[in-house]
């Protein structure tokens, strides 16, 4: 049985819809990419997830099963009790999501208060190696630090240390190398792929950038304009992406094996208005392939191993 | 790489390590060490400690009883010419032949203890409903929007009441004491307080950190006490200061009123600015003083919450 399974997940803000109707799910211990540009609804179908949408003025329909049991129907306390120790989220820029006026050590601790039940010395001390854990030099003497004084990337590894905390079977990664450069992103991605491996974590990724997509996860779906319009293995989909979308992606990034000043391949246009929303497949509107076909109505996603949503798929490929 | 560059730069490393070391520090500390560096910062801070010190050493510092009346080898010519100042008597004597000086640095404690507890009045009421307000609005469900709401309505009505106004009807319910003035000036403040408090709760109710925090499954109790609540605290004690000068002049005005402390025995500023307005044409002097007095403090715990606004301020606030 699937760890998380996204079923038919809708969200809307009033009249816009953001999620349209997303299905995925996370295996065991497995890597899976949530992929798309600016706006497709990767972080509203995280944040769906984790019961963290505000309730006014949003309607969240579908299913997302843990383990069996629907999040989205939970009561809210049950959820409260399971965010941070079955499921847990590590958000995009970590300057913003730690708290200004409060030391690293408590903002740790208070979590395994909450969760694990440890107090005072145990908890610091269980604190400690969390930070060492994440890669953390001289934990000890971090604890007692405020945010401001850590570089970014230790920002980001503090709050990685206190998402695994709890030892939560999904963890689900918003953009968390987004906000740091290069080579930080690298020993980031080195450490969440370290703690998935050693500790058999399910790990969500949602990111904009296919490089991050290649290098950690096993599965991926590609988002466009609140539908997955591609799922597939990850290697599958660098190999004979599919959808036009995921097509016009992977042209769009720059590689070392073409020549010299060969201009990259945009995605012409830019998203589809979530309000203004027709009949048809969504990304008709940008596509290089478009038919008669393609504005009639939604394309359904065919396929089990490797599915798409595109009527001209064959050709694509 | 000669041994000599390898120790060359082991040093750098080293003053570089230390350079982070002394910048080191929590938000509180930082604003503190760029505040020294302000001018604005340093007279306001001069001021109000120059001010503090009278106002606990006064009784020993002044030269004279402020209650004795000395007007025994004057001459009662003219009552209404007083001497003005002299050797004896740096700021003369006022109508009852009292040391203007003495009574002034006497009178500098009550004056002090009226701003400051009023202020402290209106800062942890103030708080308390800010706070409650924010806190059920935000987590409260459909129950604590509506409580938000009936509270911060009966905020905003108090605000529509000019503040003196305020202070006065209730002085005027408590009858004229010193502690009436103080409660008075207090309540007086407790609109702006929890206007201020709630805003700011608000909008960092809405940041990053206490997302994260409640995707870890911090309950609410402790998000709002321990995580919204310090963070929101920076406005409001800088106009905690700004509110100290205004409440010092509104206790002076209370008193001017005849709603101050009614025992002579302790001079008071605003109640010796009351006194002298009957003599003001021949004796101005006696109302410049107590007048300055009062302008010069609060102007000093104006220049201190300035350059507290200053430096808590993020958008002002340099990267460090």
């Amino acid at each position: 049985m699937a760890l998380l399974e996204v079923e038919d997940l809708r969200v809307a803000f009033g009249g816009a819809t953001a999620v349209d109707g997303v299905d995925f799910h996370v295996d065991q211990g497995q890597v899976v990419g949530l992929v798309g540009e600016s706006g497709c609804g990767k972080s509203v179908t995280s944040l769906a997830v984790m019961g963290l949408l505000p309730r006014r003025g949003v309607t969240v329909t579908g299913k997302a099963r843990f383990e069996g049991v629907d999040l989205l129907s939970l009561p809210r306390s049950d959820m409260r009790r399971r965010r941070g120790s079955d499921l847990a989220m590590v958000f995009q820029d970590p300057l913003s999501s730690l708290n200004p006026v409060v030391k690293i050590g408590t903002q740790i601790t208070e979590v395994l208060e909450r969760h694990r039940g440890l107090r005072g010395d145990a908890a610091v001390k269980e604190a400690e190696q969390l930070l060492d854990r994440v890669g953390i030099p001289d934990p000890r003497r971090r604890l007692g630090e405020y945010p401001h004084q850590l570089s970014g990337g230790m920002r980001q590894r503090v709050l990685i240390a206190i998402a695994v905390a709890c030892a939560p079977r999904l963890l689900i990664a918003d953009e968390p190398t987004t906000a740091l450069d290069v080579t930080i992103q690298a020993q980031i991605l080195e450490l969440l792929k370290d703690l998935v491996d050693s500790e058999g974590t399910a790990l969500l990724m949602i990111t904009h950038d296919l490089g991050v997509v290649a290098g950690l996860c096993d599965e991926v779906n590609v988002l466009y304009s609140g539908r997955v319009v591609e799922s597939a293995p990850a290697r599958r989909l660098f190999a004979e992406p599919t959808h036009p979308y995921t097509v016009g992606l992977l042209n769009s990034i720059p590689r070392l094996d073409l020549p010299i000043h060969e201009p990259l391949k945009p995605i012409r246009g830019s998203i589809a208005d979530v309000i203004r929303w027709k009949d048809g497949c969504a990304f008709a509107p940008r596509c290089d392939r478009v038919t008669e076909e393609c504005v009639e109505g939604e394309p359904p996603l065919i396929g089990t191993a490797h599915a798409h949503r595109c009527v001209m798929a064959e050709e694509v490929a | 790489m000669t041994l000599a560059k390898i120790e060359r730069l082991d040093r750098l490393i080293e003053a570089g390590a230390q350079a982070r070391q002394a910048e080191a520090g929590s938000l509180w500390r930082q604003s503190l060490r760029r505040m020294r560096r302000s001018p604005m910062a340093v007279t306001g801070a001069s001021i109000v400690a120059l001010f503090m010190l009278v106002a606990i050493f006064g009784p020993w510092i002044a030269p004279y009883d402020p209650t004795a009346q000395s007007w025994g080898d004057e001459v009662f010519l003219n009552r209404s010419i007083f001497p003005g100042p002299r050797p004896e008597n740096w700021f003369g004597l006022d109508h009852l032949g009292r040391d203007m000086f003495s009574r002034m640095i006497v009178g500098a404690r009550q004056t002090m203890l009226v701003g400051v507890v009023a202020t402290l009045i209106g800062f942890a009421a103030g708080a308390v409903v800010g706070g409650v307000a924010a806190a059920s609005g935000t987590f409260g469900g459909r129950w604590g929007q509506r409580i938000e709401a009936v509270i911060m309505r009966t905020v905003d009505v108090a605000l529509a009441i000019p503040m003196l106004l305020l202070a006065l009807s209730v002085a005027a319910l408590l009858g004229p004491s010193l502690s009436t003035v103080m409660i008075a000036v207090g309540v007086a403040q407790i609109p702006i307080f929890a206007r201020l408090l709630r805003g700011s709760m608000l909008a960092q109710a809405h940041s990053d950190y206490v997302l994260a925090a409640i995707s870890l499954g911090v309950p609410k109790s402790r998000i709002v006490l321990s995580h919204i609540f310090p963070n929101s605290l920076g406005p409001v004690i800088v106009q905690a200061t700004l509110v100290l000068a205004t409440a010092i002049i509104e206790a002076a005005a209370l008193s001017y009123l005849g709603l101050g402390n009614p025992d002579p025995g302790t001079p008071e500023w605003g109640t010796m600015l009351a006194d002298a307005q009957r003599f003001l044409s021949g004796a101005p002097q006696l109302a410049i003083y107590p007048a300055v007095g009062i302008i010069v403090t609060a102007l000093g715990f104006t220049l201190l919450g300035e350059a507290m606004r200053e430096s808590l301020d993020p958008r002002l606030r340099r990267q460090s």
